[in-house]
């Protein structure tokens, strides 16, 4: 890999000349990221004077392949128009190939992004990472747990990285910041920073930039499209040291992450669920020995499966044992006929043939000490 | 009622105890016109008749008095007094009426008043009014035999009297104005009519035969037996049919004792619509001041009293998730009929798929149902109709049903397949004011199949009416009908918690899953539980009974777009 750029020790306005034609290339029609990669693998200069020279349509130079059907000098307006609107007006930070981090995180890939548009704090890249991902459309346990994982591997400082899709990767982050531990959570986009998509997370967008990164390979306006994700879920293999995939059907998007992860060496996890479940079917897949060889990932049933994986020594802990109060006699019988399903609470009377009243008092203590939660009608025990 | 039919040809009397403005002025009217007499029939002035009648407005009748004129001149016949479509068409209908009735038709200028004059006529029920006037401006009657008396009914060409819609209320209030006038309605609503069970009415089959009577030279027509025909009520269903839904049946009992309005979720095929349609055999008999007020209503919107009795059943009332405000809340530019909220007034008001209704029907309801009765208001007029139906609803979670039903839960269901989007409209439209108009909610699973092929029969509707029946007893005792009445002073009085029960809902008030209100909804349904269960008019609620208010007041409906977010 080439790192073209060596920033040296530049000023403030070098700095923010350069991130401006980044995003300017990077957004320009017929450019955009996987050109800024080509520009920067086949130019000589560092990246600073070679966007400089292409500014002022000095294309000749250099090996950017051409654009079907299109001219250099049609090319090269577009970017000095783009460059004349960006470089006074962008709000957004960039993080070029050969900044500080940069290589720990991007150093072993084989085809790292050229730069990447910033929004939150990079320091939460020093934390040990671990991507959470699955399908958009999960079951409510699929999402209980990914909530939960999220929470307790913030608690236990490590960094949650997922692609705020809906669903899974919604719901992880959702726990990550609830939870309110050491562990930030980092989200990579599919689309630029300044775009929400799906629009429902644009809470969650916000407090995950908050509380610790959003990274997006694209120019802050850029919208959804479909052919993004796929590159976005490279990015997210690249820098988890370790991918857990929680629920994901049998041609999720959540097993391209996993191969980009197997690709690239990292160890993969993924949460064991009933093979009823349709869901479920690949990541329950992924556990399966095929024809003999050992299957692609190791059973998830909890934060300290994780840590075991991760084994990055003192400064994790695992959670502290259950702190919620051991329910009564009778709540307990709730319980354990609730098990891990959705039931109603007309089953749980009917099964243990108890009146309603007391069915209702014990699952109101339930509720109260964080045992079961009440979803549209139905209960459902709570992981730890 | 009497069985002396009060027959007065003393204008006098009338002027003297007429409580009517109207009445008065139209016994007046019509002595005058009889002072004017046979021999003056041909006076300049011309000849001029009046008789009473009414008309119906929401469900409340107006007297109205049909002046007819008659003078030399060109013949003509014109209609004043703001008819509409209908009424003014009642010249070529009473003039074909008469004729082949065998009377003459005056050939002499006609102008029939409808007074008074501001309010708009609507329909065909002042044509007998009109066609005894014109007999009597012609001096074919002798206008003594019409005083004290009124007119309804609509006319065929052949001189048939025919049926009115709301001639229980027409008959009400024109005896409320004047408890002596005798009234001529349509043989075929003379039964509904006499369902009153005041004032004296003659049975109108025909303008000949009234005619012939009012000469004196026929009997009027007995009226029919008082009690009607054999009443045949259609076979309620009964709740013996339901196995299994515990809670879809304690839900169903709640709302009938204490009147607290019901929600039931669920996938489609659960049995939310078995349940609801049985809610209203386990509602106690109406009384006699409430089938009247439901009689009024249905006679004026229409419908069919059925075998001719005084309701003794609540009415239920299921509109189709089509129907518009109008037929909803009532109204229509002219005469203002009631919709079916006030059709189900004292009943059940059954909105099946609820999801499916306009919003802005849904937004419209709100308001009827927290004040019990709904104000139509037109650019001409404004009508209160009652609307105190007791209202349960039934929905899906999403457009196809299935959304929240776990895997295995039953036998062969799909998996949900709306988009966020689509499930995100169809709950926003029930999100909010509306649904917190529902005391109690219920989430309805289709029943096990054990329960549906080995189990006996289910608690019949008639010992789970015997309870409701009990219970609302109960509340009579603190000055409500049901407990859904009791105010917020009166639960400090009614609904205390026990220290426990206390503690149960503290705990919710300060994490925000219980509000102020909803408190207050919580206690009405414990108090309805607790009454239910026979406990002591002034008990004190324990955590239990809380507890299971509580679980009758969870959300059943998906609360954001995505599921994630909980």
């Amino acid at each position: 890999m080439s790192t073209a750029s060596s920033l040296g020790a530049p000023t403030t306005g070098d700095r923010k000349r350069l991130e401006a034609l980044v995003e300017a290339f990077v957004s320009s029609p017929g450019l955009g990221p996987s050109r800024l990669r080509a520009v920067q693998r086949h130019s000589e200069l560092d990246l600073g004077e070679t966007l400089e020279r292409l500014s002022v349509g000095d294309w000749s130079a250099f090996s950017v392949r051409r654009p079907r059907g299109e001219g250099w000098d049609q090319l090269a307006s577009r970017f000095r128009q783009e460059c004349t609107r960006r470089v006074t007006a962008s709000g957004c930070r960039w993080w070029l190939a050969g900044d500080p981090g940069w290589s720990e995180v991007f150093g072993s890939d084989d085809e790292p992004p050229a730069a990447l548009a910033y929004c939150g704090s990079l320091e939460a890249l020093d934390q040990p990472r671990v991507a959470i991902v699955g399908t958009r459309s999960a079951s409510s346990a699929g999402l209980a747990f990914a909530r939960e994982l999220g929470a307790s591997l913030s608690a236990a400082g490590v960094a949650v990285v997922s692609g705020l899709a809906r669903g899974i990767d919604g719901a992880a982050h959702r726990g990550t910041i609830a939870a309110g531990g050491v562990g930030r959570a980092i989200g990579v986009l599919g689309t630029g920073l300044g775009v929400v998509y799906p629009r429902e997370h644009r809470d969650l967008q916000g407090s995950v930039a908050a509380n610790g990164l959003l990274l997006s390979e694209y120019e802050p306006s850029r919208g959804p499209r479909p052919e993004a994700f796929p590159l976005r879920n490279r990015i997210v293999a690249q820098v988890a040291h370790v991918v857990v995939v929680v629920e994901s059907g049998e041609t999720g998007g959540s097993l391209l992450t996993v191969h980009e992860a197997v690709m690239r060496g990292r160890p993969i996890l993924a949460v064991p669920n009933n093979p009823l479940v349709r869901s479920s079917a690949g990541s329950n897949a992924l556990l399966r020995c095929v024809h003999g060889a050992p299957p692609v990932a190791l059973p998830c049933h909890g934060t300290a499966d994780v840590l075991a994986v991760l084994d990055v020594g003192a400064i994790l802990r695992a959670p502290d044992d259950d702190p919620r109060v051991e329910p009564g006699e009778a709540p307990r019988k709730v319980l354990d006929a609730l098990g891990w399903d959705e039931r109603t609470t007309s089953w749980l009377a009917a099964t243990l043939s108890l009146p309603l009243p007391e069915v209702a008092a014990a699952l109101a203590a339930l509720e109260d000490d964080g045992w079961i939660a009440h979803r549209c009608g139905r209960w459902q025990r709570r992981p730890r | 009622m009497s069985d002396e039919p009060f027959v007065s040809e003393v204008f006098g009397a009338f002027d003297e105890s007429s409580v009517s403005k109207i009445g008065a002025e139209a016994m007046s009217v019509g002595f005058a016109a009889s002072g004017a007499g046979t021999g003056s029939a041909r006076s300049a002035g011309g000849r001029l008749a009046s008789v009473l009648s009414a008309q119906l407005i929401g469900i409340t009748g107006l007297a109205v008095v049909v002046e007819v004129h008659a003078s030399d001149g060109v013949p003509s016949f014109t209609i004043v007094g703001q008819p509409d479509g209908a009424c003014r068409e009642a010249r070529d209908r009473v003039r074909a009426a008469l004729l082949t009735s065998g009377f003459a038709w005056p050939q002499r200028r006609l102008t029939v008043n409808l007074a008074p004059a501001t309010m708009r006529k609507v329909g065909a029920g002042l044509d007998l009014a009109i066609a005894v006037a014109v007999l009597v401006a012609d001096g074919q009657l002798p206008p003594d035999r019409v005083g004290g008396r009124a007119f309804l009914g609509e006319l065929g060409l052949d001189g048939a009297v025919r049926r009115i819609p709301g001639v229980v209320s027409l008959v009400g209030d024109l005896l409320h104005d004047d408890p002596r006038v005798e009234i001529v309605v349509p043989a075929s609503t003379v039964r509904e009519a006499l369902l009153l069970g005041r004032g004296v009415l003659r049975s109108a089959a025909s303008l000949g035969g009234v005619i012939g009577c009012l000469q004196g030279l026929d009997p009027w027509p007995e009226p029919p037996d008082e009690t009607g025909g054999a009443l045949t009520t259609a076979p309620v269903a009964d709740l013996t049919d339901v196995r299994g839904q515990v809670l879809g049946r304690l839900g169903l009992e709640v709302a009938a004792a204490g009147g607290h309005h019901l929600l039931l979720a669920g996938p489609p095929g659960s049995g939310k619509s078995m349940l609801a349609s049985r809610l209203v055999s386990v509602l106690p008999d109406l009384s006699h001041a409430e089938a009247v007020e439901v009689l009024r209503v249905h006679s004026a919107a229409g419908l069919i009293v059925e075998g001719n009795r005084l309701p003794s059943r609540p009415p239920f009332r299921a509109p189709h998730h089509t129907a518009s405000a109008v037929a909803l809340l009532g109204g229509g530019s002219t005469a203002i009929r009631p919709g079916e909220i006030s059709c189900a007034h004292r009943g059940v008001l059954f909105l099946d798929e609820l999801g499916e209704f306009s919003p802005f029907v849904l937004d419209a309801l709100r308001q009827p149902l927290e004040d019990g009765s709904i104000c139509v208001s037109r650019a001409a007029l404004s009508v209160t109709l009652p609307a105190l139906p007791l209202v349960v609803a039934a929905t899906n979670p999403c457009p196809c049903g299935w959304w929240g039903v776990p895997t295995g839960e039953v036998a062969g269901s799909p998996s949900c397949r709306c988009s966020d989007a689509s499930r995100a409209r169809y709950v926003r439209r029930l999100a909010g004011p509306l649904l917190d108009r529902f005391d109690v909610r219920v989430l309805v699973t289709p029943p096990d199949p054990d329960d549906l092929l080995s189990s006996g029969p289910g608690e019949a509707s008639a010992v789970v009416a015997a309870r409701v029946a009990a219970a609302r007893g109960v509340a009579r005792h603190r000055g409500v009908a049901s407990n859904s009445g009791l105010r917020g002073d009166e639960l400090r009085r009614w609904a205390a918690l026990t220290v426990s029960a206390r503690r149960l809902v503290e705990t919710r008030l300060r994490t925000g899953s219980l509000t102020a209100r909803g408190l207050d909804r919580v206690r009405r349904v414990a108090r309805t539980l607790a009454d239910l269960r026979g406990d002591d008019v002034e008990s004190v609620l324990d955590s239990d009974t809380i507890a299971l208010a509580l679980e009758l007041r969870r959300p059943v409906l998906p609360d954001t777009a995505n599921g994630a977010a909980a």
